[in-house]
């Protein structure tokens, strides 16, 4: 099942902080990094561009052309409705790229401050928000989301909660960790005896050094979002019908794969596609930002 | 880092396989050509494999109404009198557990001689007057909650003088008396000491007397059936019938062309029976009595309690499109009136002309110029339904209405519609070919949903009870049919169905199956009505 990806939760903040300037630089020179990144902006750019750039409106249906094969009419053919499969995937993107967007960021910054929290203040509010997270862990990733479509109806934000609670372990474990050993830092102490509150420290001081390594995650995490919210719909539990999304497309196409494979290669390719990209900005990410691993390269 | 990376060369692989996978369909069919799994698979046993699509409801002839359900029940139990298996004509009734019947001048009494030595399965004894009394008793009890109970409000009493007799005794005259009591629905026989010793478990312990014997039924997998070898009408040729429960149609599509599932039902599109046609390993089978497609407007439910929005509805959707696009010459027709058509007592009276101007106009003029937002609406999302409520959805949207779906399973769909959780309401129907049975079910008051006699007027609609009730006592069948035209124009006229289409639904099985001597034109239930003469050879 989807947990989210493991890293090293020992990073050396203070080194991570002195490297942020080569970080890019690092992160260039990653071709795989850089061709993932290629990939994002252009996706990002088809589901932002969406309305000017697609051929038709994907709710439209054209009756008697269903289920085509790839035109000059149709470049990607159309669907088991008769629908512009190309503008489909095309509106498919911004459903599934706005999900796991959405899904990532409100993870990230919830599990980031209870991270912060529950490393900074430690004792019982660490035990509790730790034993919450554990128990949310517990459950996949999947299975979370398919209880929580089910008890709270199925659409696009029930969707998104589902996503982000289950997104919220891997984060907040992330930035506990790191957070624990600031705490006892020097520069954090002379923030302490220069009369700086707890407030100002974990987010001025202590924030800025985890931040890379939420950022790796919630990298990670997107592509693990989008797959999620994929299987989901195509289970027929998240996006409803008509609006597309990549994982309902395939759904939509299954019963006549067998007719025009079409159906379900295409809308398949794009959600391969999208989340190797995430996954190669990901690792790529970590190699320019986790300082332990540059150096056993070096 | 590894890790993942490894993560990401896993779905590259599972995707190219997914992509061999999908292009090759026919490749996988080629290899298994030589080794047949179809016959004696089990130590020399005639062991016939049938698919079905989703899971039974319940095995208990009260509530069966779902073609998995039926698959299995048909094979089981027994009525009174049948239609010739394989067949559907209101003219041709031919006996089963009753030998012959006969009934008084007026139609008001009925009496049916039984069979003697009917055996009950599981070593319930002999089939006797008592056990068909209490079977009828049972589905018009108004605690047993059966969907058929309405079928049977003019039956006064049941008389039983000896073991082999049986009397009706009817309020009103009712000369189509005897489709209330073919093998169908509340028509058929069950044994009062087996649903009472199945406890709670009685939906999923069906007893019968039929040719078949339910061995076990394991739920989300399917059912076994072994061969009643003291069937009344001789031993049957199968030994077994094994049936297994899809979620998928590709599954079963993929399956009998391996040859391991010799009985299916197909898909009402035309994409797939222009595929299927191809296999030279299938025959697909057109069931009659057609089909019927329908979207019941919830009265009841604001804003279709005005009839200008359900007029709007109706006259946005274009029907003929629809019935064109998806079904085709083969398997549909654009529907004649708000009933099926080709039943006694069907009328042409037209449906509601597609007129995108007009929906739009009627909208503005019920106050919602700026467009009308409905509730979601609960759709089973097998394709029967979902490209219908699709394709309407898009119509609606066209003029202004949007209609969200929420696309659930079959079984949810079915419970979230009676329990009146819908404002459109997409159903399908086939009945015993008389009108009265539909009208009765579908538009009679005491039928409302959310009534203790509720059956299935989703509309919640009660205009037409007296005339319904004044056509079923009609002296004579002139006056019946002119009184059904009328009770069809006036349900077209209030605007609380919008007919989809009249369809006759595709059965695929495998060319080596035998249907026996009547081979197949039609069966009451949506799937092959398997008996003592299906063979594989």
């Amino acid at each position: 099942m989807e947990t989210s990806p493991q890293i090293d939760t020992q990073i050396d903040c203070a080194a991570t902080k002195k490297d942020d300037t080569n970080a890019w630089k690092v992160f260039k020179s990653n071709k795989p990094g850089m061709i993932g990144l290629y990939i994002l902006v252009i996706f990002t750019l088809i589901a932002i561009l969406a309305p000017i750039i697609s051929p038709y409106e994907p709710m439209v249906q054209d009756p008697i052309n269903r289920a085509a094969p790839p035109s000059a009419e149709h470049w990607l053919g159309t669907d088991t409705m008769g629908r512009d499969m190309l503008s489909r995937i095309i509106y498919g993107s911004q459903t599934s790229l706005f999900v796991g967007f959405a899904a990532v960021t409100i993870s990230a910054v919830i599990g980031t401050t209870i991270g912060l929290l529950a490393g900074y203040i430690g004792g019982w509010v660490d035990e509790i928000l730790m034993r919450i997270i554990e128990s949310i862990m517990a459950l996949p990733l999947l299975l979370l989301g398919m209880m929580l479509l089910v008890a709270l109806g199925s659409n696009v934000s029930t969707l998104i909660i589902a996503l982000s609670i289950g997104l919220i372990p891997g984060i907040a474990r992330i930035s506990r960790g790191p957070t624990m050993s600031l705490k006892n830092s020097e520069f954090v102490k002379a923030a302490i005896v220069s009369g700086s509150g707890p407030i100002k420290i974990i987010f001025k001081h202590i924030l800025p050094n985890i931040l890379g390594a939420v950022l790796v995650v919630a990298s990670l995490n997107m592509a693990a979002a989008i797959r999620i919210e994929a299987t989901l719909s195509f289970l027929g539990l998240g996006v409803q019908p008509p609006t597309p999304t990549w994982g309902n497309i395939i759904k939509d196409g299954l019963n006549f794969m067998t007719i025009n494979p079409f159906l379900v290669l295409f809308p398949g390719f794009a959600l391969m596609i999208v989340v190797i990209a995430f996954n190669l900005v990901g690792d790529s990410l970590r190699d320019s930002i986790d300082p332990h691993l540059k150096r056993q390269r070096k | 880092m590894f890790r993942s990376r490894l993560g990401t060369v896993l779905i590259c692989i599972s995707f190219i396989v997914l992509l061999l996978a999908a292009c090759s369909p026919n490749s996988s069919t080629s290899v298994d050509t030589n080794e047949d799994p179809n016959e004696k698979s089990q130590g020399g046993e005639k062991v016939l494999s049938v698919a079905i699509y989703g899971e039974p409801d319940s095995l208990d002839p009260a509530w069966a109404a779902t073609y998995p359900d039926l698959a299995i029940t048909m094979s089981i139990f027994n009525g009174l009198v049948r239609f010739p298996p394989g067949t559907v004509d209101v003219n041709n009734i031919e006996p089963d557990l009753a030998e012959s019947w006969e009934t008084n001048d007026d139609s008001t009494v009925w009496t049916f001689y039984l069979r003697e030595g009917v055996q009950w399965h599981k070593g319930y004894g002999e089939l006797t007057s008592e056990d068909v009394k209490w079977s009828f008793e049972r589905i018009m009890d108004e605690e047993t909650g059966s969907s058929w109970r309405n079928d049977f409000n003019n039956v006064i009493s049941i008389e039983t003088p000896d073991d082999y007799t049986v009397v009706f005794n009817l309020e009103r005259a009712d000369s189509a008396f005897l489709l209330k009591v073919v093998n169908f629905h509340g028509g058929l026989i069950t044994n009062k000491q087996a649903i009472e010793d199945a406890g709670d478990n009685f939906k999923h312990s069906p007893v019968g007397t039929g040719p078949f014997v339910l061995e076990s039924y394991k739920p989300q997998e399917g059912a076994t059936l072994v061969k009643n070898e003291e069937y009344f009408r001789g031993v049957p040729k199968l030994d077994k019938i094994r049936v297994q429960v899809f979620r998928d149609q590709t599954a079963i599509d993929v399956a009998q062309d391996r040859g391991e599932i010799h009985l299916a039902a197909g898909v009402s599109d035309k994409l797939w029976v222009e595929n299927r046609e191809k296999s030279d390993k299938v025959v697909i089978d057109y069931r009659q009595p057609p089909t019927f497609y329908s979207m019941y407007m919830n009265t009841s439910k604001p804003p279709l309690d005005n009839i200008l929005v359900r007029q709007a509805i109706a006259h946005a959707i274009d029907v003929e499109t629809m019935v064109q696009s998806q079904l085709g010459d083969k398997l549909g027709a654009v529907p004649k009136g708000p009933i099926i058509s080709g039943y006694f007592g069907s009328a042409d009276v037209g449906i509601h002309e597609f007129d995108p101007e007009k929906s739009k106009q009627l909208l503005a003029e019920a106050g919602y110029e700026n467009g009308l937002q409905l509730d979601p609406q609960f759709v089973s999302n097998t394709s029967n339904y979902m490209d219908k409520a699709v394709f309407v959805q898009e119509q609606l949207r066209a003029v202004g209405i949007e209609m969200p779906i929420e696309a659930v399973d079959n079984a949810t769909m079915h419970s979230n519609i009676r329990d009146d959780m819908n404002q459109l309401i997409f159903y399908p129907y086939t009945r015993v070919p008389h009108v009265d049975v539909p009208l009765t079910e579908f538009f009679y008051g005491p039928s409302i949903v959310t009534k203790p006699t509720g059956a299935l007027n989703f509309a919640h609609y009660d205009k037409v009870d007296d005339l319904i009730e004044k056509a079923r006592y009609a002296p004579d069948t002139k006056t019946a049919m002119n009184l059904y035209r009328e009770i069809q124009e006036k349900i077209k006229d209030d605007y609380v169905v919008v007919p989809l289409a009249d369809t006759v639904s595709p059965l695929i099985r495998t060319s080596n199956v035998d249907l026996g001597p009547n081979g197949f034109k039609g069966s009451l239930t949506y799937f092959y009505q398997i008996d003592e003469n299906y063979d594989i050879k």
